[in-house]
C-alpha cells in the first residue's frame, strides 16, 4: 500500500500554520530578548528630599519610614509638643495622611477641598491654609502626591487632578490638568457633578 | 515625619451637639 505523500492532510496544514509549541516559545524568546535591548529603561523616581514626606508610605515603595529623620528618639518623643495646628475642614472626614515636600503641607478632606499649608507654620497657634482647591464636589480619601513641581490628587469620582505644588499665587486654585481614570463612585451620599460641571 | 516635625490628620469632635466636628492638621516639634 502506497501513500500520497505530496498531498497535505488537514493535520499538514495546522502543522504549518501551527508550529510545535517549543517552536513557539522560541520565536516569543527572540522576540522578548529584541523587545529588552530596544526598550527605554524605566524611569527610576528621584529620592525624596531629606525633609520630604512626598506621598503615601514616603516613596513609591511606601516603606513608611524615614531614615533621614534622626531627631526623635525613645528618649525624646515623649516631649513632643503642638507646634501649630491648621483646621481645613467643619462637619467633615479625612482619612488620607498629610504629605511634605518643599516646605508644604498637603492634607485633603471628604468635602473634596485640598489644603496646603506652609510646613513652617505662620508664627501663630492655629494657621490658616496658603491656598486651597474644591475638587469637583467629590470626596478626597487618598494622599496626594508631589513629584516634579507638581501635586496630584485623586477623588473618588475617579478623577486625577494636577497643580502646580507652589500653588498659582491665590488663596483658591484650579487644577492645570485632570483626567478621568475610572468610574465615578458614589460616597457617603456625594455625587460628582463631573461632567455636567465642566 | 519629615523636616524635624509630625504632621498628622484628626477629626475632633466639639464635644457639643451643636458645633459640628472639624478636621485639622496637628504639626508636631521637639521643644
Amino acid at each position: 500500500l502506497q501513500t500520497n505523500s505530496d498531498t497535505p492532510t488537514p493535520r499538514d496544514r495546522d502543522r504549518r500554520l501551527c508550529p510545535p509549541w517549543f517552536a513557539r516559545v522560541g520565536v516569543l524568546a527572540v522576540l522578548l530578548l529584541v523587545g529588552a535591548a530596544f526598550a527605554t529603561p524605566p524611569a527610576v523616581a528621584a529620592a525624596p528630599a531629606a525633609g520630604d514626606w512626598p506621598q503615601f508610605g514616603r516613596t513609591a515603595q511606601h516603606p513608611n519610614t524615614n531614615p533621614a529623620e534622626t531627631a526623635f528618639t525613645p528618649g525624646n518623643v515623649a516631649g513632643l509638643a503642638v507646634a501649630w495646628t491648621g483646621q481645613f475642614g467643619e462637619a467633615d472626614e479625612t482619612e488620607a495622611g498629610p504629605v511634605v515636600a518643599g516646605g508644604s503641607v498637603y492634607v485633603t478632606g471628604f468635602d473634596g477641598n485640598l489644603s496646603v499649608f506652609d510646613a513652617a507654620g505662620c508664627g501663630k497657634p492655629v494657621c490658616p491654609p496658603r491656598w486651597t482647591a474644591q475638587l469637583d464636589n467629590a470626596v478626597i480619601d487618598s494622599s496626594v502626591a508631589v513629584a516634579g513641581g507638581v501635586a496630584y490628587v485623586g477623588d473618588s469620582g475617579g478623577r486625577l487632578y494636577a497643580f502646580p505644588a507652589a500653588g498659582c499665587g491665590r488663596p483658591i486654585c484650579q487644577p492645570r490638568g485632570l483626567t478621568q481614570l475610572g468610574p465615578d463612585q458614589s460616597y457617603q451620599g456625594r455625587r460628582s457633578r463631573w461632567p455636567a460641571a465642566r | 515625619v519629615a523636616g524635624g516635625k509630625v504632621m498628622l490628620n484628626s477629626i475632633d469632635n466639639t464635644g457639643a451637639p451643636d458645633v459640628p466636628a472639624q478636621t485639622n492638621l496637628y504639626v508636631l516639634a521637639l521643644p
